[in-house]
């Protein structure tokens, strides 16, 4: 016989999986037929050997799986007993199944949620050494963290610090439009930035070398939508587009669409050369009192920002004045900070737009806890009725002891019967969110795929917390099950009270969670609210804003203005530099009764004499500007907040110097207005000033137009008036409401998600609620029976029932009113205009969960107090 | 006489009755590949054995063991009678059928 024998694995696995019986045949003729094979190749026979073993693996030919298995018999008995009570206690299972399904698929939401949020600008390559500089400049009024750092921070950085592996600028000029031939666009989310940044943040493109040399001050890298709208085609790189920002631009390369999870995402890259750039721009460049440009860091590999804040005493001094320098200090701020750290960062100038808006990282903690906190209430429920169900057990208990079953048995039975119920409801999770994920995506803001859910990095979080809620859930129940009584044995229903109190303690804990977050949905809701209808000191409805992108409408605003005017549905329309609820930059102008005192830093608005009639902002006392160009160059108007600050005692007629970068004029007040909102109501009402169009500091920039109706129509009769006047220049028109929600548009997505939370644990605490007193109810039905015998009335029986509850729901209130005012307090000390948090609010949420829970137990007490007592006491 | 045959299952059989007691299962495999020129699996063999001896239509005995079945016995096969009387039926109708032809020449396809 020859040593050569067929794979080991094959014969090995051959062995497991066939019948005995045929297990001799079939190996054999497999066997002689892998001899026959070897005579020609070892390499074929083997192969053709494992080929026969797989082919053999037929149903006819498999060992039948050993049902005489223990373990097996038991499990099989578990999961018969499971589904007969299934069929018993149908309300008491769904009521379990439907809870803890939907705690899973709020936790599930969350957890994509939180996911998300963490992995914001995660796919940069190099996240770890990336670092946006953010300078903190003491000031007059305070501490200030400015995203916008000296113009020449960043190529100093990479001079004089050895740690620093790359720097760049990144900047922004509001709506870039580009041109080329007659086709024309506008457009707001791009950057300008300096070659640096390709080294330092991951950008895909498609084709071209960002890295490439251009002519003139600035090469162009776009989007192929982009490129298709300019040219009709998309592979353009080395073409030139007609007009940019700083004129003719040539395409260096084709940007591919940017990752959703990204902070931004541009549709133009714009990239500058300091050395090509006009002699006054190189100044600017260089001016070290100048806040125009982000700077971004990549440190070397191993360099921590350390290295650099050692020798920062020198670099300051080196490079600032010392009346200065205390505006300049700089930190670096990584990456992985800027979606959910950046909340105290000022932009400090113009930055690029956001694709996602900043978050904190306290909203996720918050979001996280209340995952948990739902899913806990669910398994609360579970503990709560599996343990009552216990008690009625006891039959089932006993026998299984007398035909010899142990404690750890029972025990297992009970862990099995969670797990299966804790797999149920699995499943109604999955189900659950898969079916509400689109709405989940609108309401949170997010933009992903479902996928997430099943991807590799969240099997973890599955496997995790269900195993997590199955062993919280099954331990009480369980150890209930198992403890009951022998003594009792199989006395038929005997009942214990035992385990009441530990049940109304989970009650108590359940009631005091209810209102605990009712409390907490009704002073987010009222806040919202509050925010959103409070006054803004202007009506930011019916309101158009068209931006000023060229000179040519700048100059010719007034034929603009007239034009616009022409048509019956404007109301009034003006012109000015800024508007309420600006997107750019906010510009500061210092304010001096006395030159020699601190100034007062006002919001600098530049306006014509229509703008506050246009914003129907009151004028409290004083005058408008006439509108005579000579006269208004030298009048203000500055609001009430700025009057105050001022300590003027008769504000009208003062004069008093008005400072812009350093150039002081005086000039006369004419005017005081009411305050307005020029940011969200986060912000406190500041000071403002509005000096006449004509002033030599701030030009306009945009129209405002009000119409009385026909949106639709006006805004075609503005885009016509635009392209008579300013042809070269495509209109770019908002409704100015639109831009006010975006200053809440975050908060109500997480308030909403905060909210809905809210309201699925209240009712899966109603669920539990409901199943408790459903078995409460079928407990106490013959005791009912026999005090209505015994001359009881039917309100006599239902204070009975109800006292219990009620005290329970009042130390609950004790218990969670004041750590939910000691929250929420916190919570809206963040805004600048809050609600105050009144005794309603705990009166609402006391009054909500009081009518659940009673409206549960009259429903079916109620029944069971009115009916003949023969009957209930007949009950088993 | 009623009785189930597939295709496969009257080849094997027809093969065990004619290698009388001597069929087993690589014997029959060599056996059908030579006569039928196609390629078949050993695993199909057992299965049609199998499915045979369930119906009655042939017995099996255990042979002696050899060393190139990795010391497993070899399983022989045996019509029984009720196996031949399903055969020669078989045959017949086939052959009665097969008379009914018209001796004329058929169409090229």
């Amino acid at each position: 016989m020859s040593e050569l024998e067929p794979p080991k694995w094959a014969v090995r696995f051959l062995r497991w999986y066939c019948r005995d019986e045929y297990l001799s045949e079939i190996e054999g003729d497999l066997f002689e037929l892998f001899h026959i094979r070897k005579k020609k190749s070892i390499k074929s026979a083997n192969l053709f050997f494992v080929w026969n073993v797989l082919r053999s693996f037929r149903l006819i030919n498999l060992r039948k799986t050993q049902i005489n298995n223990w373990t097996m018999n038991m499990l099989k008995n578990y999961t018969k007993i499971y589904f007969r009570r299934f069929r018993k206690e149908t309300v008491h299972f769904i009521v379990n199944m439907l809870g803890l399904g939907m705690g899973f698929a709020i936790l599930f939401f969350i957890l994509m949620f939180v996911h998300d949020e963490l992995n914001i600008d995660a796919f940069h390559s190099k996240k770890d050494r990336v670092y946006r500089v953010i300078e903190r400049s003491m000031e007059d009024d305070g501490l200030h963290h400015y995203l916008s750092v000296a113009n020449p921070l960043a190529d100093a950085l990479k001079a004089d610090f050895p740690a620093v592996e790359e720097t760049a600028h990144m900047s922004y000029f509001g709506s870039q439009v580009l041109a080329k031939g007659d086709k024309r666009l506008a457009d707001r989310d791009w950057a300008l930035v300096t070659r640096g940044i390709f080294n330092i943040l991951d950008f895909e493109f498609l084709d071209g070398n960002p890295m490439k040399e251009f002519e003139g001050p600035a090469g162009i890298i776009i989007t192929k939508d982009i490129a298709m709208t300019l040219f009709g085609k998309e592979d353009v790189v080395g073409e030139v587009i007609d007009q940019a920002r700083f004129g003719p631009a040539e395409v260096i390369a084709i940007l591919d669409e940017m990752p959703r999870n990204s902070t931004y995402r541009f549709n133009q890259i714009y990239v500058i050369d300091k050395n090509q750039m006009s002699e006054g721009f190189q100044r600017f460049f260089n001016s070290w009192n100048t806040r125009f440009f982000q700077s971004w860091v990549l440190l070397k590999e191993g360099a921590t920002p350390e290295d650099v804040y050692a020798q920062k005493k020198a670099f300051l001094e080196k490079y600032y004045d010392d009346e200065i320098r205390d505006e300049h200090d700089f930190y670096f701020h990584p990456l992985a900070d800027v979606h959910l750290g950046s909340t105290h960062i000022e932009d400090g100038g113009p930055a690029p737009l956001l694709s996602i808006p900043y978050s904190d990282r306290q909203f996720v903690n918050i979001i996280m806890l209340m995952g948990f906190l739902v899913i806990f209430i669910a398994a609360l429920n579970y503990i709560n009725l599996s343990s009552v169900q216990a008690l009625k057990r006891t039959l089932e208990a006993s026998m299984r002891k007398i035909n010899g079953a142990r404690n750890k048995h029972l025990v297992g039975q009970l862990f099995f019967e969670t797990f299966l119920t804790v797999i149920i409801a699995y499943a109604i999770s999955l189900l659950l969110v898969v079916v509400f994920f689109p709405y989940f995506l609108e309401i949170a803001n997010k933009d992903f795929e479902l996928s997430l859910l099943f991807s590799s990095d969240f099997w973890i979080y599955h496997i995790t917390t269900i195993l997590i809620i199955w062993s919280i859930s099954a331990f009480l129940p369980a150890f209930y099950y198992s403890k009951l009584k022998r003594s009792l044995l199989v006395l038929k229903n005997a009942f214990t009270g035992k385990g009441d109190s530990l049940r109304k303690v989970l009650v108590g804990i359940q009631y005091a969670l209810s209102l605990f977050l009712i409390i907490g949905s009704v002073v987010i809701y009222r806040q919202l609210n509050f925010v959103q209808s409070k006054d803004l000191g202007f009506d930011n409805s019916n309101l158009i804003i068209l931006d000023i992108n060229s000179g040519t409408a700048r100059r010719s605003f007034k034929n603009i203005i007239e034009g616009i005017k022409t048509n019956p549905d404007v109301i009034n329309a003006s012109t000015s530099s800024r508007v309420p609820g600006e997107w750019k930059d906010l510009p500061i102008a210092r304010l001096h009764n006395v030159l020699s005192n601190p100034p007062v830093e006002a919001n600098h608005y530049a306006v014509d004499k229509d703008w506050i009639d246009t914003y129907q902002i009151e004028l409290v006392d004083g005058e408008n500007f006439v509108g005579a160009d000579q006269t208004d160059s030298l009048n203000i108007i500055i609001n009430q907040k700025a009057a105050e600050m001022l300590s003027l005692e008769a504000p009208l007629g003062e004069r008093i110097w008005v400072n812009n970068d350093n150039d002081s004029v005086q000039m006369r007040i004419i005017g005081i207005i009411e305050d307005f909102h020029f940011q969200s109501l986060y912000e406190p009402i500041g000071p403002v000033v509005l000096t006449h169009w004509n002033n030599h500091v701030r030009s306009i920039d945009y129209f405002t137009i009000r119409y009385s109706q026909n949106p639709k129509q006006t805004v075609e009769h503005v885009e016509e008036v635009n392209a008579t006047f300013d042809p070269g220049t495509p209109a770019e028109i908002h409704f100015l409401d639109q831009q006010w929600e975006r200053f809440y548009e975050a908060e109500e997505s997480r308030s909403t998600i905060i909210l809905i939370a809210s309201i699925v644990s209240i009712i899966i605490s109603a669920f539990g609620l409901f199943g408790l007193i459903n078995f409460t109810a079928e407990r106490k039905t013959k005791e009912i029976g026999i005090r209505k015998v015994m001359g009881a009335t039917v309100p006599n029986i239902i204070n009975l029932i109800l006292k219990d509850y009620m005290i329970l729901l009042l130390i609950s209130l004790v218990v969670a009113a004041p750590l939910a005012y000691w929250l929420f307090n916190e919570w809206l000390a963040d805004f600048a205009y809050r609600i105050n948090l009144s005794i309603d609010v705990f009166l609402i949420a006391f009054v909500v969960v009081s009518l659940i829970s009673f409206s549960t137990v009259l429903s079916r007490i109620l029944r069971i107090a009115k009916s003949n007592p023969v009957n209930s006491i007949k009950y088993e | 006489m009623e009785y189930q045959l597939g295709e496969f299952e009257e080849l094997v059989l027809l093969t065990v009755a004619a290698q009388h007691d001597t069929a087993y299962g690589v014997s029959i495999l060599e056996f059908l590949s030579a006569e039928t020129k196609k390629k078949i699996n050993i695993s199909a063999i057992h299965v049609a054995l199998k499915r045979l001896q369930k119906k009655g239509f042939v017995n099996s005995r255990e042979g002696g063991i050899t060393a190139e079945r990795g010391g497993r016995r070899k399983k022989y096969y045996v019509v029984t009678a009720y196996g031949k009387q399903v055969l020669d039926a078989q045959n017949n109708l086939r052959s009665r059928i097969y008379n009914k032809i018209p001796q004329i020449s058929f169409s090229k396809v």
